[in-house]
């Protein structure tokens, strides 16, 4: 089965809608399958044949899941790119680089696209883009009735054929892109929905809600593919649009019966206050089911959740962790016990891990990601491969029919990454009563004096602080030639009237913090500008960069 | 008088910092008043040594806290100093324990 097959499947029994409420829009899935064939014919049009690539510069839109069906129609590779610049983040930079790697046949373009962007890239690139809003024009679509005659049925279709290039804006600054191919993309979506079967008490996928960014994967397979393959309702926005007011999200969820929902750490932190406004008896959440993945996740995120969450009727077993990355499609292990586990660990230097009754300063306390999912086998190895036993730390691998077989046109990464077809993925874990814990990215894990240092505790604890703002402290290891040491340097991005206070008092506060949960004194603490802290688009924040930054003084600091 | 003794408290301690390797032998003169966190001088490991030190020499255990909130410099340190000696003297003369 490919997920042309699954479409026309449901299409036969149901006819779910999709709802947009940010472009106020509202399409069956019939709807959008005929719009599929629309797009599949203007994109043979313009030349596009099996194995093209093409680029979707699109934020969120309705467009969105009709362009892929209709480059799939084709054959061709969907290439979903994120689509707007940031402070640090030069995207006509970005698209040269993945054009080089990939070389499009063909990029579609929002209408609202920057045009210095888009003017730059296609002389360089000497393809053209495609404006969404003017990609009908001057093209008849052959209509019999209300229906597309298509006549594009689709390039057959076989499994090893590749369906997606996921691209990361990466850590490291490289872009690299994951290759998905249709048997992978269709073991993934059958993963998630026996994941959500198997630890939401026999739940099926009926009404699905994403504001996730489509460029990225839990947004995509969330957002996208898993309603078209489960035929469930669909509920979509934009990042922008959930974060203006997330209580209004939820009361969307509560209208439209969502089961299901994705979220990460950040999102749901920050969420927190604007659902502490709603009256607990406006909304019925019984039946949603939250899981929370793309980011460590936090043991007070989870209590907070718990307790905010559970005023509307949404119940411990509801919350879930899934775990996974572009490299294994998307999710590799979720959690399938009755209720998060959540445990203190004492964590030594060696590895070494102890399961500790009471939560002291010498422990740790860590979230569960879970169980593999069934097909999928994770082992805890050290840096010479070897498998180590539970409670050890070590690098997270994965083996499952998930896992890229390579980074598109990039063997070196590809040999770093892969072994035979299992994955190292760069996280740190441990595994204890048949389930994962999730430590630190290898690359952000710092080493100060001996102690193992994980940015994400420590940035947690700073954000609790009234005047430091969810996402905006970021600490990283910058090296000191002068000293021939790494020095902790912890970044808060302020805004006014902050910005123009920051100082001492500040400091000791956030110092007195961190020391108090963890016994580290981090002596540099410096206020940046706004959009200091970059990160990626699924909002994992970017240290390996911001460190490079910080090391080349190019940080906007305030004060 | 006070400030005689606070002069004498501050030397003492800034020696003994500097012999128990917490500061360096040619810290300029005038960084006794200068941040010692900020300054790079205390770090996690600094701040137990400094406390260590303190309880070893003067018998008074400073919370590691308070470094961080109040006592950042060798000055705030060394007036906490006296007036804990002073209020140990006043308590000694009063008989109280």
């Amino acid at each position: 089965m490919n997920i042309l097959e699954a479409v026309a499947e449901n299409l036969k029994t149901r006819n779910p809608t999709w709802r947009y409420p940010e472009e106020s829009v509202e399409w069956t899935l019939s709807e959008i399958d005929m719009q599929a064939k629309a797009y599949a014919m203007r994109l043979e049009a313009l030349a596009v044949k099996k194995g093209d690539r093409v680029g979707l510069l699109l934020d969120n839109c309705a467009e969105y899941a009709p362009l892929l069906l209709g480059a799939w129609r084709l054959n061709a590779i969907a290439v979903p790119l994120r689509p707007k610049p940031g402070k640090y983040f030069d995207l006509a930079e970005y698209l040269c680089t993945v054009h080089d790697i990939c070389k499009f046949q063909t990029i579609i373009v929002a209408a609202d696209a920057d045009p210095i962007t888009v003017d730059r890239c296609s002389q360089a690139f000497g393809i053209s883009f495609i404006f969404l809003s003017e990609i009908f024009v001057n093209m008849n679509i052959p209509m019999a009735g209300n229906e597309v005659t298509c006549n594009v049925v689709g390039t057959s279709i076989l499994p090893g054929d590749t369906a997606i290039i996921q691209f990361s804006s990466g850590t490291t600054g490289s872009p690299k892109g994951a290759v998905v191919t249709h048997a992978m993309m269709i073991a993934q979506l059958e993963q998630i929905n026996r994941g959500v079967a198997s630890g939401c008490n026999g739940s099926i996928v009926t009404s699905s809600a994403s504001w996730l960014p489509f460029n990225h994967d839990m947004g995509l397979f969330i957002g996208l593919l898993n309603p078209l393959f489960a035929g469930s309702d669909n509920l979509l926005a934009s990042p922008r649009y959930y974060m203006f007011k997330p209580h209004r999200w939820f009361q969307m969820m509560h209208k439209y019966e969502t089961t299901l929902h994705f979220t990460t750490n950040t999102a749901l932190s920050g969420s927190f206050k604007s659902l502490s406004k709603l009256d607990p008896g406006s909304l019925n959440l019984s039946q949603l089911y939250v899981y929370i993945g793309a980011e460590k996740v936090m043991p007070a995120v989870v209590r907070s959740a718990y307790r905010i969450l559970g005023a509307f009727g949404m119940g411990k077993r509801n919350l879930r962790i899934g775990y996974g990355m572009a490299e294994n499609t998307l999710g590799a292990a979720s959690t399938n016990k009755k209720e998060i586990s959540i445990r203190n660990f004492i964590i030594s230097e060696d590895g070494s891990i102890q399961l500790a009754s009471t939560a002291s300063s010498a422990t740790t306390e860590v979230v569960a990601i879970g169980e593999p999912h069934t097909g999928t086998r994770i082992t805890i190895r050290d840096d010479k491969e070897n498998e180590l036993p539970e409670l050890r730390l070590g690098q997270i691998n994965i083996e499952s029919p998930c896992v890229m077989g390579g980074y598109y046109q990039n063997i070196a990464a590809t040999q770093n990454s892969l072994v035979g077809r299992r994955l190292k993925t760069g996280d740190m874990g441990f595994f204890y009563d048949k389930e994962f814990y999730y430590h630190s990215r290898k690359d952000d894990l710092l080493v100060i004096g001996g102690k193992n240092i994980v940015p994400d505790e420590i940035e947690a604890q700073v954000e609790t602080i009234p005047f430091v703002r969810p996402t905006c402290a970021v600490l990283v290891g910058v090296n000191e030639p002068s000293k021939n040491e790494m020095q902790l340097r912890l970044l808060v991005e302020v805004k006014l009237p902050l910005k123009t206070m920051f100082g001492l008092e500040h400091r000791k506060q956030i110092q007195q913090k961190v020391f108090e949960s963890s016994g580290l004194l981090i002596q540099s603490i410096q206020a940046c500008e706004i959009g200091s802290v970059e990160k990626t688009s699924s909002g994992k924040k970017r240290r390996k960069i911001i460190a490079q930054r910080l090391a080349r003084d190019e940080i906007n600091m305030v004060n | 008088m006070i400030y005689t003794e606070e002069k004498n408290t501050l030397r003492e301690l800034t020696k003994l910092c500097k012999q128990e390797g917490i500061l360096e032998p040619d810290n300029v003169p005038g960084f006794e008043n200068e941040d010692l966190v900020d300054s790079g001088v205390i770090d996690s490991m600094g701040l137990l040594s400094l406390q260590s030190m303190i309880e070893e020499y003067y018998d008074v255990l400073i919370p590691q806290e308070l470094f961080i909130m109040e006592l950042r410099s060798l000055t705030s340190i060394a007036a906490y100093l006296d007036t804990y000696k002073s209020s140990k003297n006043q308590k000694q003369r009063f008989g109280i324990a």
